[in-house]
Formats: structure tokens, C-alpha cells, sequence
């Protein structure tokens, strides 16, 4: 492992206002190493996608600082955060999120209008194994497909960090193995930085480490000194 | 609980919901301006037919003996009958006016309607009776004197009374090509004060002119028992439609009647296809709530009825709004402009049935548009509805079919397979900015195809710098001589009728003009396509739109009489000529003088200084050519002013469907924009992406809607009638400055969506995905 890649610093997001506020995160605190494969695991509502978003530069803390690769995201403006999104962080979403109007190697390509280099599109579908799926809409594949195609369109932009919420949450244990198990080589073989939200324990098991969250608080940071390989995982 | 649903929905939708408000007003107050000032022209055009026994038929003739007016007051389908002369005369001062005169031996029909001072007096022998409109201009009052000149008599009068004559409610000068109320007058007045000046003249002045109510529809069909009443001595017989002063006022009405339908449907139509995809959309997206509304229980028809009422509410409110509005604002902003050139008294504005009617229409198209989007919602079963649609497939498009598909740009590929997959909303799209282009390209077209009609007539036409209007009293020898002295060329114009055929029955023959000129150049012919051109000794030259509505080619024989004699005489077409303002015949003098029909020039064109050719006997008037431009800065002025009016409608019709077009394509990828924005695109490139759609969408619309603004125009030019020829001239620069306006308006309308893409909420959006 390597250098500290992100780090929370007495985060706290509060939403609402008087007697309405909810505290979806309080003073949170980690850090996360570069290349590390991390999952942030808690029951729903725990405030782990706060997290997630917060650091995917889509929300903004409330307080504390959140920096990520020597920047401060928390002190940023929309264009910075922008051009956070585009440079730094590959966002793979529950439901793939892809263009239905666009074919899968439209859909990788399509990062290429913010992020010009770079692997090739195609380069990264044929990664994930869809180089022969290139041509097809969305919704001719099927789920696990879809979300490869997500991972793909991720890794073409060379983000340094890799954040995915809940990314096996649609798809069937037998699929969802096939794209954790892409995501954990990520990590492991590319020394990509892969943070995972999930409510899944088991998942947990092959993560290098384990932020477990209970109402909008970090009740611990396990680091795993083995991890188990994803084929052996369960769910 | 529903009502309060649809508040809040409309609320949320304002933007969707307003634009269909507007389209509903606009369509509604578009049709109740032109209708509003056209029901109270067409009631209080009843009424003052009824209070002053208008004539329903004219007959002219060299003059009626009262024997003649017997012969008719004795035919059993007359009512009324009487005998008058009419004569043109100028005014002593006043620029000249010219001045239809009537003198009245009886009072009987096509009575004066008296505006101010006191009623027709038959035995005054100095009260003259004077058109209202004139003497407002001149700010003449009952009591003034007033000196006028004919064959050569200067009569000094006093005026008696203002009145309205109702055989004029379009009352134009010879000269001027649109009405300017100060150059010309109707004057009645008794006989007896007109005869101590005509003694002199032969038989005095004759009554050219018997005119008669009926109780028949169809005048022209009495003709044969006229002819028998009168024995023959008769020219012309004539009915409302026939008098210029009567017929263009009617064609306008037609117009204002036709305009009120064309318009509200085009608005119409955008406000059917707004909503429509608004209401789809609508209800596309609660297409679970509709399922947890029937799964509740809720009946059918009850949430068919609920989403009913959205565009029935918002709809009529627009129409209701529409029909004040448009009549009361609208309307009667119009008929105060029209009741400048038209003289109806009373002339306001009014509402009848057909205002519930078309209230009733444009709502009920709203409401079934809105059916037809929820009846594939509600045949979902219940069941099924609970769940979230199935999401809109990706497929191959025709677009993809383009040999360069493969070399367009993500955004490029991505709108199109948008377009393709939004085909109601991006036909709304091309049809609002179509519709709104048409509207700019006629604007601008009309000020430059004025300006060429203007410079046709100026610089082709008319070679030369004064007009010498002759009176009617003139000899051909102290014409002559005016020609000699100020050089130029003599002109004769007279009313005519041709046919194809001789003594023609009404039906077949028109009533025209004829100009005789001596082919010296100063007053020039050009052909169809505007080409100054010459006519060959022995033919004739016949305007384009008479030609055409008579069938008559180059080549073909024709036959006219001058309009108050009976004598036919046969011509050949040796040019078929465009003229702007004068539709008819254009005869060499020679050619003329070859015929009986007697020569005798009425005007002098020539390019000396003719400045004290005034005050010289026979001369009636001298107008310079500033004098004859008026006319058309008159016209360019009108023009200026309705530009506002149809750049307004220009920008809004782009804005209200682009907007919505926008709108629609954000709302359907909302979700898409928020992956974007998560995947690292700026604010600026969605915009781009979203507004490049609108863009090309807008582009398509333009030049669609281009060729369709010169239609438009030359319609509208058009439907002035056959004595109007202006060709509608529409250069680049015309539909450069049109598109240019439009595409910035789809532009602005472009960063309307800025703040909202900004804001954007990628957590919240991506969260609710089912």
C-alpha cells in the first residue's frame, strides 16, 4: 500500500434545518491509502452513500475537510468539482446509470468528450470482456453486463480513485461475483484505489478494509490482513 | 384532494402549463381581435344601410330623364328609386383634395348618415354637406366656407353638416395609393345650388347616376327589365359589389375573417402538440400513482377525468382570458386602426356565438389531446401500472443509416438518436420555430417588397417629375397646348368594361380602367417579369391579374366600352404588363383615336418644373413626385408599425416551443444529465449538449419555415384584391436577419435551462431510480 490517498477530517453533514435537521454523517474520520480496495459497509440509512457522495464531489460536507489526492474537495466550486469528477474519481452506480440512447461502446466512449487521454474505449470493453458486445443498446444486455459496461466507462477516463455504490446491489450473486471480482483486480492488479458501498457483509470479506457505519458515525475501521478471494464469497 | 394535486402538479409544471395558457390566448385573442372588430363592422354596416336606405343597385348612364326614373320607380321589385349627377371636383385649397360630388334632386335613398350640424336641405342653394372624415382633417366645422372648382366654375359654398355617405365607407383619392382621409371628399348637396353655375354647359349637368333599393337579392339578374324600363340608355348597372367604395371595405372584412381562422389555427396546433407531450410526459411519470389510485379503488373514469381537468382548467382559463383580452384590448386596438381608413359609424367592437364556439373548440382539443396521452395509461392493468415502466429501449435509428454516422461527435450522435426517440416533441420543435420564422421572413419581407414596388414604380415606371391633373372640363386643344408648353406626355384615363366577348352579359365581363398614353416614354410598361418594355401600335397591354382572371394570353382579342357608354369595341393583347397599383388596359393614342370613342386627356406627365401650371384654366391639380411617394411612406409607416406586432409573435411562438421542447428533453433526461454531471461534465457542456438538439431543431424550422414566409406574404398582399400587383421581394438579407432572430431567440432559450442543470441534484436524482 501506498501513500494516503483520501482523508475524512471531522466530516459532519447535516440536512434540513431547526428542528428538522438530520445528521446524515457526524465527525467522521479516515483515511484510505492508495490502491487499496476499501468497503464502506453499514445498514441502510447509515450514512455510508453520504460518504460516497461527498466524496465522488457530488454533495458537500457541512463541515470538516475531505481531501482526496492533495486537493481539498470540500473547498470547492462547481467547476472544480467538475473537473474533480472528470480527473480523479470513476463512479460506478447500483443501476449502471448507462445512455440507453447510446451503444455500449458509446456509452464508454462518451468520457472521452471530458478526459481526452487515456486507455481506448474499446480497450477497456474488451477488459471487462464485452469487446464483442460493442454494439449493443443497453437494453439488449443483460444487468451484469450493463454494469460492466459502467465499470468500463469508468476506467477509460484512468481515475485514480474508483467509487462504486451498492454496485452488485441489482444483479444476482453469480453476476455480482463476476463484477466484484473485476473491481477487486482493480485494485489488486491495476493499484487503482476502489472504495465500495454496500450494506452486504459479506462483500466486506475481501476488501483490504472494512468501514463499518451506523447512524451517520464510523463504529470501526478493520483493516483485513487477508482478504478472501471473491470467488469463495457467498451472498 | 385531486384538486389540490393538480394545483400543486400545475405548479410544479408552470413552465409546460403556462406556455399552454399562452398558446390558448394567443390562439383565442387572435381570433377575437379580427373577430370582435369585424362583428360590430358587419352590425353597425347594417345599421347604417338601414338609417340612410343605402342603394342596392347603380345604374350610370349620360343622363336620366325623369321619365327614365318613373320606368323604374314602376317595376314592382323596386323600392325606392331616385336620380342624381355625380362629378369629380378639387378643392379650392386643401392640397387639392379631390371631391366626389353628388347633387341630390330627392333624398330618398343612399341618404347621408349626419354626423354633425343640421339634415340635408333640398332648397339650400349654398349648404354643402361634406364628408366627416375630411373635415376632421382639415378641422372643418358646420358654418365654414368651403370653395371647390369644377369645369372651370369655382363654387362657393357653406358647410351645413359633417356626414358619412354609406356607398364610401373606402374612400381613396385617384392619387394616393392607400387611403389618406385629407386628399379626398364626398360632398352632398341639392341640385339646385350647382345649377347657377352650370347653365352654360350643354343641357347643364346631366344625372349620370339612378340608384334604387329592391327587394331582390341577386341586382344583376333585373337587368333585363331595366334594360326594357330604360329603353336601352343605360352603360353600366351595378351592385354593392361592384362600388369600389362599398366592395373594399367587404374584402377586407373577408380578410380580417379568413385571418381570424388561418392564425388561431396555427397557435392551435402548437398548443395541441404542447400539450400533448407535456401531458404524455405527465403521465408517463406518475404512471405509479396512477396505479396506486386505482389499486386503491379510484374509478377509471374518476383519474381519466382528474388529468382531464389540467389542460380543460389551464385551456380555458387561457381561451377565457384570450376572448377579453382579444377583444377588448386586441380588438379594438384594430378597429381603431381601421377606423382611420374605414368610415362605419359606431365602428367597436363585439362579441357573438362563435366566440363560445371557438372557446369551445380550442378547450375541447386541448382535453381530448390530453385523453388520447392517458388513455394508454389507464388500459395498463392496475397491476402492471404499480410498476415503473419499462425503460425506453435503445435502438438503431435511420439516422445511423448516414454515411458519415460513424464520424459524428458523441453529442452530435446522441441528439440524434434523441430526436428519433422524442418524434412528437421534436416535430413541435420544427413546427414552432417554422411557424415562427414564416412570421419574421414576412415582416422583414414586406418592408423590402414595399420598397421595391416603390422603386418599380419610381424608377421603371413613372419617368417623370409632375403630374398636371386636367379637370373635366378640358379641350383637347388647351391640352395640347399645356403640352407644348411643359412638354411630357398626355394621358387619358377612363373607367371601362371588357369581356372576351362583346356586350357581355354581367357575369362575363369586369370593370376596369383603361389608360391611353402616347408611347412616349415618360409613363413606361413592364412586362411580367418587370422589364421595362414597349407596346406595338395596333394592341393592347393588359395587367397580369386581369389578364389571368379573364384567361386572356398575348395574342387574344378582347372587347371594352368606356363604362357610361354602350358602344363595344374589339383590341388585341400585345403584352400582358405588371403595373403595382393599376390593374387594367394601356392603349396608344393612336390606337384610341382610331376608335369613336372620343379623346380627351386627363392628365399631363411631364419632368419641366410645372409648379405655376396652377391657377391656369383647366388645370386641376399639380402633384410633384414627393406628392406621390407619400403614399408609400404612408404604407412603409403602417408596415413599421405591424412589425412590432409580428416581431412579437416571431419570438413568441420559438420561445414557447423551444422552452418546451427544452423542457420535455431535460425532464426525459434528467437522470441522463445527472450521470453526465457525476461522470465529470460541466454545467456548460450539458447545456451545449441540451441546447445543440434545440439548435438544430430550430435550423430545421428555419429553413422550413422560410419559403412558407414569402407564401404567407404574397397572400396577404393578395387578398387586397386584383387592383394590387406587389410581388413579395424577399432578398438574402432578409431571411438572413429572420433566421439570425430566431436562432438567437432558440439560443436564449438555451440558457433558460442554465440555473436548472447547475442545480441539479446528482444525489437526489440518481437515488430515485426505481
Amino acid at each position: 500500500m501506498g501513500n494516503t490517498i483520501v482523508e475524512f477530517k471531522n466530516v459532519t453533514k447535516q440536512y434540513g434545518q431547526g428542528e428538522a435537521i438530520q445528521l446524515a454523517n457526524n465527525d467522521v474520520n479516515f483515511t484510505i491509502e492508495e490502491g487499496e480496495f476499501v468497503v464502506i459497509l453499514g445498514q441502510s440509512g447509515a450514512g455510508k452513500s453520504t460518504v460516497l457522495n461527498m466524496l465522488g464531489g457530488m454533495d458537500t460536507p457541512t463541515s470538516g475537510t475531505i481531501t482526496v489526492a492533495g486537493q481539498e474537495v470540500s473547498k470547492m466550486n462547481d467547476k472544480e468539482l467538475s473537473e474533480y469528477r472528470a480527473g480523479t474519481i470513476g463512479f460506478i452506480f447500483q443501476f449502471y446509470n448507462l445512455l440507453p440512447s447510446l451503444t455500449a461502446i458509446e456509452n464508454v466512449s462518451l468520457v472521452k468528450n471530458i478526459v481526452k487521454s487515456g486507455p481506448e474505449p474499446m480497450e477497456m470493453l474488451r477488459a471487462v470482456g464485452l469487446g464483442d458486445h460493442a454494439k449493443k443498446f443497453p437494453s439488449q444486455m443483460s444487468g451484469g453486463e450493463q454494469q460492466r459496461v459502467s465499470i468500463a466507462r469508468a476506467l477509460a477516463k484512468d481515475p485514480k480513485i474508483i467509487l462504486g455504490d451498492e454496485p452488485t446491489g441489482a444483479l444476482d450473486s453469480e453476476t455480482g461475483v463476476i463484477v466484484l471480482e473485476l473491481l477487486s483486480n482493480l485494485s489488486r492488479k491495476q493499484g487503482k484505489t476502489v472504495i465500495l458501498v454496500t450494506h452486504n457483509a459479506d462483500i466486506a470479506k475481501c476488501a483490504d478494509k472494512v468501514i463499518r457505519m451506523k447512524n451517520g458515525k464510523i463504529r470501526e475501521i478493520r483493516i483485513n490482513e487477508s482478504p478472501v478471494p471473491v470467488r469463495e464469497v457467498e451472498w | 384532494m385531486l384538486v389540490r394535486k393538480m394545483t400543486r402538479e400545475i405548479r410544479k409544471n408552470l413552465g409546460q402549463f403556462l406556455s399552454l395558457f399562452v398558446l390558448s390566448f394567443l390562439a383565442v385573442s387572435l381570433f377575437a381581435c379580427m373577430k370582435a372588430s369585424n362583428i360590430s363592422a358587419y352590425n353597425k354596416l347594417g345599421d347604417l344601410r338601414k338609417e340612410t336606405n343605402c342603394a342596392d343597385g347603380w345604374i350610370f348612364s349620360e343622363n336620366f330623364s325623369s321619365e327614365d326614373l318613373s320606368s323604374v320607380k314602376a317595376l314592382s321589385y323596386i323600392t325606392s328609386a331616385q336620380r342624381r349627377l355625380h362629378f369629380k371636383a378639387t378643392a379650392e385649397g386643401y392640397d387639392q383634395a379631390q371631391l366626389e360630388v353628388y347633387g341630390l334632386e330627392e333624398d330618398q335613398v343612399s341618404m347621408p348618415y349626419y354626423v354633425t350640424g343640421n339634415k340635408l336641405d333640398l332648397t339650400s342653394k349654398d349648404g354643402i354637406w361634406i364628408s366627416e372624415s375630411f373635415a376632421k382633417e382639415w378641422d372643418l366645422k358646420v358654418g365654414d366656407p368651403f370653395a371647390f372648382s369644377a369645369y372651370g366654375q369655382i363654387l362657393n359654398k357653406r358647410i351645413e353638416g359633417t356626414i358619412v355617405s354609406p356607398e364610401y365607407q373606402y374612400l381613396k383619392a385617384d392619387k394616393d395609393l392607400d387611403i389618406i382621409a385629407k386628399n379626398i371628399a364626398v360632398i352632398y348637396m341639392p341640385v339646385d345650388g350647382l345649377s347657377e353655375y352650370f347653365q352654360g354647359l350643354p343641357g347643364g349637368l346631366p344625372f349620370n347616376e339612378l340608384i334604387f333599393t329592391t327587394n331582390r337579392s341577386d341586382v344583376k339578374s333585373l337587368e333585363s327589365s331595366l334594360d326594357e324600363a330604360l329603353h336601352g340608355n343605360y352603360a353600366v348597372l351595378c351592385d354593392r359589389d361592384d362600388m369600389p367604395g362599398i366592395r373594399i371595405m367587404k374584402d377586407e372584412l373577408a380578410q380580417h375573417d379568413q385571418f381570424a381562422i388561418t392564425f388561431p389555427v396555427v397557435f392551435l396546433a402548437i398548443a395541441i402538440l404542447v400539450i400533448m407531450t407535456t401531458m404524455n410526459r405527465m403521465i408517463a411519470n406518475q404512471r405509479t400513482q396512477i396505479g396506486t389510485l386505482r389499486a386503491l379503488g379510484m374509478k377509471k373514469r374518476k383519474i381519466i377525468f382528474h388529468y382531464l381537468s389540467y389542460s380543460f382548467i389551464v385551456s380555458l382559463l387561457g381561451s377565457l382570458v384570450g376572448v377579453f383580452v382579444g377583444t377588448y384590448l386586441f380588438g379594438e386596438g384594430i378597429a381603431a386602426i381601421f377606423r382611420a381608413w374605414y368610415l362605419i359609424p359606431g365602428w367597436t367592437v363585439e362579441m357573438d356565438a362563435s366566440f363560445a364556439l371557438i372557446v369551445i373548440l380550442i378547450v375541447l382539443a386541448c382535453t381530448l389531446a390530453t385523453y388520447f396521452s392517458c388513455r394508454k395509461v389507464m388500459n395498463v392493468h392496475p397491476a402492471a401500472s404499480l410498476r415503473p415502466a419499462a425503460p425506453k429501449s435503445g435502438k438503431s435509428t435511420l439516422f445511423e443509416k448516414l454515411p458519415f454516422w460513424s464520424r459524428l461527435g458523441f453529442s452530435s450522435q446522441y441528439n440524434l438518436r434523441d430526436i428519433a426517440r422524442g418524434k412528437l416533441r421534436s416535430f413541435m420543435g420544427v413546427f414552432g420555430t417554422a411557424a415562427g420564422m414564416m412570421i419574421m421572413v414576412a415582416a422583414m419581407a414586406s418592408i423590402t417588397t414595399i420598397q421595391d414596388a416603390s422603386s418599380w414604380s419610381f424608377d421603371k415606371i413613372q419617368n417623370f417629375k409632375n403630374e398636371i391633373d386636367f379637370s373635366d372640363d378640358i379641350t383637347l386643344a388647351l391640352a395640347e397646348s399645356y403640352k407644348a408648353k411643359y412638354g411630357g406626355e398626355l394621358i387619358q384615363t377612363s373607367a371601362i368594361e371588357i369581356a372576351k366577348e362583346p356586350h357581355a352579359d354581367s357575369s362575363k365581363k369586369k370593370t376596369t380602367s383603361l389608360m391611353v398614353t402616347e408611347g412616349a416614354g415618360y409613363y413606361r410598361l413592364t412586362n411580367v417579369d418587370r422589364d421595362i418594355t414597349g407596346l406595338t401600335p395596333g394592341t393592347c397591354a393588359v395587367t397580369m391579374k386581369l389578364a389571368r382572371s379573364l384567361d386572356l394570353r398575348e395574342g387574344d382579342t378582347f372587347y371594352w366600352h368606356l363604362y357610361e357608354k354602350n358602344t363595344w369595341y374589339a383590341a388585341k393583347v400585345g403584352l400582358i404588363n405588371r403595373h403595382p397599383n393599376f390593374s387594367g388596359v394601356t392603349m396608344l393614342r393612336d390606337d384610341y383615336e382610331a376608335t369613336d370613342a372620343g379623346y380627351l386627356p386627363s392628365l399631363l406627365y411631364s419632368s419641366s418644373d410645372s409648379v405655376d401650371a396652377l391657377d391656369q384654366p383647366g388645370i386641376l391639380a399639380v402633384h410633384d413626385d414627393k406628392d406621390l411617394k407619400e403614399s408609400f411612406d404612408i404604407m412603409m409607416e403602417m408596415i413599421y408599425a405591424m412589425l412590432f406586432v409580428f416581431v412579437v409573435f416571431a419570438a413568441i411562438l420559438p420561445i414557447v416551443v423551444l422552452y418546451n421542447c427544452g423542457n420535455l428533453s431535460f425532464h426525459e433526461r434528467v437522470k441522463e444529465f445527472a450521470t453526465l454531471k457525476v461522470l465529470g461534465f460541466t454545467t456548460k457542456k450539458i447545456r451545449k449538449l441540451l441546447s445543440l438538439q434545440n439548435l438544430w431543431l430550430s435550423i430545421i424550422g428555419v429553413f422550413l419555415g422560410a419559403p412558407f414566409g414569402k407564401v404567407m406574404l404574397q397572400y396577404m398582399f393578395d387578398s387586397n384584391g386584383d387592383s394590387m400587383d406587389y410581388p413579395v421581394s424577399a432578398g438574402f438579407l432578409v431571411y438572413l436577419v429572420s433566421g439570425l432572430f430566431v436562432m438567437v431567440v432558440s439560443v436564449l432559450v438555451s440558457y433558460m435551462f442554465n440555473k436548472r442543470i447547475k442545480k441539479l441534484d446528482m444525489v437526489e436524482i440518481l437515488k430515485g431510480i426505481e
